[in-house]
């Protein structure tokens, strides 16, 4: 899990910066804005904060964030990070609880939603995105960004 | 879930553990029910408007011997979190152990905020806004509505608006549910068949949405689908003879089942642009949901066709529903919310426009900006981009 949440710290950075949609987005979001994803009962745990217009990786440990999504167990937030569930079912069927404003918490869904259609093949994220919006970024530039850094 | 009625999703959660008291002289028990949940000194919550009418009055008679605390009536239309950390500071002030809210959505909504401060021994409910983060309620809480439509006695959801940010926040959580619902139709008799047309409305958006939205689940589908079986049958009568009391008797059950429905599985898209409307241009919220229902269900048709189909059968009525064919179905349960809509427009004047409830065309995009940042929106189950959302709206002006 810690691996997975690695690659998506990372990713959500990249197109963060990258895809105008997720930049249109955060740029409404208030500067310091710390986000946090938590897996009860002990972690792991994954924040962004947004720093100088930009979001960044900050942590990987329990935070007291202004959005706090925490997934009830391991086995929800393994079936939602590897694209088995979409976001918007684990959230019909309970599987995390949500601290902060709910109208934030949409626009980060739609930007983690966004982040998804890059990292995983076609046949998941039609299975897990009601809509799936077209790709402004290469896969392979993300995944090239996600692992390495500042690839190109 | 991939089928009909019949089918079960995956996983589902449902929880209703409000006590109902419904019926005529329903009232009366208040004060037993109050000395069962050992509650010695309710504050009580309403607004100016249900004391003027009488109602509140009514409340109190039947309170006579049974020691209360203040008498709280400045709740404004929009519940705001100042107006809850208020009242929470003077229940604490006088020694309150427990709430009765008298009144529709906002003055319920309030209540329930205060019995999150209560509860979470706490100054500033914006810390609990989010989703099963509150904590369990310690103080007896009971609600009597006012109106037949919000179905928020018997549901786990609170809108408080925060006035410094000027968003509306949602609270959700199974301890947000009161302890008892007391439906008396003589607490409904005084409205217009304006107010009385457009809160049936919002009570049958939330009966078809609970029904179509992918949290859906056999035990809200059932409550759903006798909601809309009521609301099609008592609506117009209660608007045409509001003073009949079984009708009000009737709506109240289609609000509270319908409340207890889409509790359970949320509600969509018509909700979502609803509460945006409200939020930009002031739309009433029963006469938003009315409007805009008809175009909600076209947008969703093709997700959720099997589900439409199903639903001629309570909209419609059997007759019509055995002779329609099964293809047809789904079409024609919207073609039945377009004449039903007509029929209330012709008894009580319900607006049918969006230009007709004092939205500006230019507010569209940003009442568009805001429907998609709307929860409403994640169990919808059709996905809805800014585009989306603009086309219903122009489509609803």
């Amino acid at each position: 899990m810690r691996i997975i949440f690695w690659l998506l710290g990372r990713s959500f950075v990249y197109v963060s910066r990258n895809d105008t949609r997720v930049l249109k987005t955060i740029e409404k979001w208030d500067e310091g804005l710390l986000i946090v994803l938590a897996i009860e009962p002990a972690g792991p745990y994954l924040s962004w904060k947004k720093l100088n217009g930009f979001l960044e990786v900050i942590d990987y440990q329990n935070q007291e964030g202004q959005l706090v999504f925490t997934f009830k167990s391991l086995d929800s937030a393994y079936r939602v990070l590897t694209g088995q569930i979409g976001i918007d079912k684990a959230f019909a069927w309970q599987r995390f609880t949500l601290k902060g404003d709910i109208g934030l918490a949409m626009s980060f869904v739609r930007c983690i939603s966004l982040v998804e259609a890059y990292l995983f093949p076609d046949f998941i994220v039609r299975k897990i995105l009601k809509k799936v919006s077209e790709r402004e970024l290469s896969r392979v530039k993300v995944y090239l960004n996600t692992i390495f850094g500042n690839f190109f | 879930m991939n089928g009909g009625f019949c089918l079960f999703p995956d996983y589902y959660e449902f929880c209703n553990k409000v006590k109902v008291n419904s019926g005529f002289r329903a009232l009366e028990n208040l004060a037993f029910e109050l000395q069962n949940l050992k509650a010695h000194k309710p504050i009580i919550l309403s607004n100016q408007i249900l004391v003027d009418l009488g109602l509140v009055k009514k409340v109190l008679s039947v309170l006579e011997g049974f020691k209360t605390g203040p008498l709280f009536v400045d709740i404004p239309a929009d519940s705001s979190i100042e107006v809850v950390n208020q009242i929470a500071g003077i229940f604490r002030r006088n020694d309150c152990d427990s709430i009765i809210a008298i009144g529709g959505g906002s003055v319920i909504d309030t209540a329930k905020g205060v019995s999150v401060l209560i509860s979470g021994n706490a100054d500033n409910l914006i810390e609990f806004s989010g989703v099963e983060i509150i904590p369990e309620r310690k103080v007896p809480f009971v609600v009597i509505p006012t109106t037949s439509g919000t179905g928020s006695e018997v549901t786990l959801v609170a809108v408080i608006k925060d006035n410094v940010k000027r968003v509306k926040l949602e609270f959700i959580s199974y301890n947000l549910l009161p302890d008892v619902a007391i439906l008396d139709p003589e607490m409904t008799l005084s409205m217009p068949p304006l107010l009385t047309a457009s809160t049936g409305m919002d009570a049958l958006v939330h009966a078809i949405e609970a029904y179509t939205c992918i949290q859906k689940n056999p035990l809200s589908d059932a409550y759903a689908f006798a909601a809309i079986n009521l609301i099609r049958e008592y609506l117009p009568e209660a608007i045409k003879d509001g003073k009949n009391k079984f009708n009000r008797l009737a709506m109240a059950n289609a609000s509270l089942m319908s409340g207890i429905a889409f509790s359970n599985s949320m509600v969509g898209i018509v909700h979502a642009i609803g509460h945006a409307c409200g939020g930009i241009s002031g739309v009433p919220h029963g006469q938003a949901m009315a409007i805009l229902l008809p175009y909600g269900m076209e947008y969703n048709l093709e997700a959720v066709r099997n589900y439409f189909s199903e639903l001629l059968l309570p909209l419609a009525g059997a007759k019509i529903y055995s002779v329609t064919p099964e293809k047809q179905r789904a079409e024609e349960c919207i073609v039945t919310v377009k004449n039903m809509l007509s029929k209330l427009n012709r008894l009580c004047g319900l607006p049918l426009r969006l230009r007709d409830v004092g939205v500006k065309e230019e507010e569209l995009g940003e009442i568009a900006e805001a429907a998609i940042d709307d929860g409403a929106l994640m169990v919808n189950p059709q996905g809805a981009d800014y585009e989306d959302v603009l086309l219903i709206l122009k489509h609803a002006y």
